[in-house]
């Protein structure tokens, strides 16, 4: 399964996790993704709506020590 | 509205296929079909290289180059067409300039003005003289309004000020800078008046003459025509004393060379008159005719009612946010519409900017969101998350302002529960 790692924030305007998050999801082909963010950067409704518009959809969340994983599937 | 939105749409492919609010004006415009004929047009029939041919073609295709200059002088009440060299875009323009005024003007120790608003465009050329020529950079800054402070301006010129280079248009706070103030104190100092309009010639009436400027750049794709095409606009006896910086093909009358024992030990070099002298090698010659015709696409519709447009969009959608957000949001800039370009870039509590603008697209609205290439004047701001910035143009009316506040509104409302 792929892992998109959104953890560390990167500087400048592209750097942020979810235009990154964004950027991924254009270039992949797979059923299932595991994401890794922190809550503050990436509102977990926020993640559901951006990850629908590449077709996944939440399956499993995970809260790990301080921050969140989640599995996403192909809608 | 001084503009008929429906008709003007109506030009605009893109806009009229796609469901699609776009109000990503100030970073790039979307191009009306005159454009994108013109531009299919030449390569279809007049497609040759210029000033280098002496068969029909390449004659008409330089002709229609060199007339594409003449349209955009009088667009902006140049002196000649020859005082206006076509570049990649705004920042390619700065730098050029930059470059050629430390060749000839700047000396270590002497002092460039600038803003605290400006895109890096017109930031990091002239620092980049402060670190290899020992130039020195001021920058102003602005007051609670994020107008220019025009006494700290003031205050900071010196005999040793040599440019004072300033954006028109703010293309974060919307700000629309006194230009004849500014180059008043420059030239009583004498020094040199540059003006970043890449925000605002594309949006209201600009006169360089009555402007009392020495130089002005802006970008060809923000004013309806194509990308790769902008414009340094100069005075033509500065241009003519000022080195040229890119060298090679159409910038020269003539080169010589002497050689003795395979080494350079002499040449003569005469350069091209303006404004080729500053267009070396072979120039966007689709770019600079697509150009043209977005300037006659303006000029029709009249940069009066461009402006007035705008004017009435902007406070639109002031008092709709103001309505509706005013406990979530913060507006930068100017409160009132006439004191700004048609722009607004929002700053949030606790949201960033970047998720907001994320979940927006998926509603079809195209906003920017991030520091928007002025990244100084954020922190200035104490904004350090960036912001989301709605910029209007022609084909935008009070529906797509409506949708991209009730948008803004739901995302909020996700974001906050």
């Amino acid at each position: 399964m792929k892992v998109i790692d959104l953890r560390f924030k990167e500087p400048g305007c592209t750097g942020h996790p979810v235009v990154r998050l964004n950027n991924r999801l254009r270039e992949l082909n797979e059923d299932r993704v595991l994401i890794r963010f922190n809550l503050e950067d990436i509102p977990l409704k926020a993640l559901e709506l951006l990850i629908g518009r590449y077709g996944y959809r939440v399956d499993e969340v995970r809260n790990v020590n301080d921050y969140v994983e989640v599995v996403a599937i192909k809608a | 509205m001084a503009l008929n939105v429906n008709v003007i749409r109506e030009d605009f492919p893109l806009i009229k296929d796609r469901k699609i609010v776009y109000l990503d004006n100030a970073a790039t415009t979307q191009k009306p079909i005159q454009v994108i004929n013109a531009i299919s047009n030449y390569y279809m029939k007049f497609n040759a290289n210029i000033h280098r041919g002496l068969y029909e073609l390449s004659q008409e295709a330089s002709k229609l180059y060199e007339e594409a200059h003449g349209v955009v002088a009088k667009f902006i009440n140049a002196g000649s067409w020859e005082e206006v060299v076509f570049t990649r875009n705004a920042t390619e323009g700065i730098n050029i300039l930059a470059q050629a005024l430390v060749n000839r003007y700047l000396k270590p120790g002497d002092e460039v003005v600038i803003s605290i608003m400006e895109h890096h465009s017109n930031m990091l050329p002239w620092i980049r003289l402060s670190e290899t020529y020992g130039v020195k950079v001021k920058v102003v800054g602005i007051d609670s309004d994020g107008l220019l402070d025009y006494d700290e301006l003031s205050n900071v010129l010196t005999p040793r000020t040599k440019v004072v280079s300033i954006t028109h248009a703010s293309n974060v706070l919307g700000t629309l800078n006194d230009v004849r103030r500014i180059a008043k104190l420059g030239h009583e100092v004498d020094a040199l008046v540059v003006v970043d309009g890449a925000q605002s010639v594309p949006h209201l009436p600009v006169n360089v003459r009555e402007l009392d400027v020495d130089f002005m750049v802006f970008s060809g794709h923000k004013m309806l025509g194509p990308t790769g095409i902008g414009v340094l606009w100069g005075r033509k006896d500065l241009l003519e004393d000022l080195p040229p910086v890119l060298q090679g093909g159409d910038m020269i009358k003539y080169v010589g060379i002497e050689v003795k024992g395979g080494v350079l030990i002499n040449h003569r070099i005469i350069y091209n008159d303006l404004p080729w002298k500053f267009e070396a090698g072979t120039p966007n010659i689709a770019g600079g005719i697509g150009l043209a015709e977005a300037v006659n696409y303006l000029i029709r519709l009249g940069m009066e009612e461009v402006r007035a447009h705008e004017v009435e969009l902007t406070r639109y959608a002031l008092r709709r946010l103001d309505e509706t957000l005013k406990d979530d949001i913060k507006i930068l800039g100017p409160k009132h519409p006439e004191l700004r370009s048609g722009l607004i870039s929002i700053a949030f509590k606790g949201i960033n900017p970047h998720v907001v603008a994320s979940l927006m697209s998926t509603k079809n609205i195209a906003v920017r969101s991030g520091y928007h290439c002025a990244q100084p004047l954020h922190e200035y701001l104490g904004v350090y998350d960036g912001t989301l910035r709605a910029s209007f143009y022609i084909y935008n009316d009070v529906d797509d302002i409506n949708a991209f506040i009730s948008s803004l509104e739901e995302v909020i409302n996700v974001l906050s529960k």
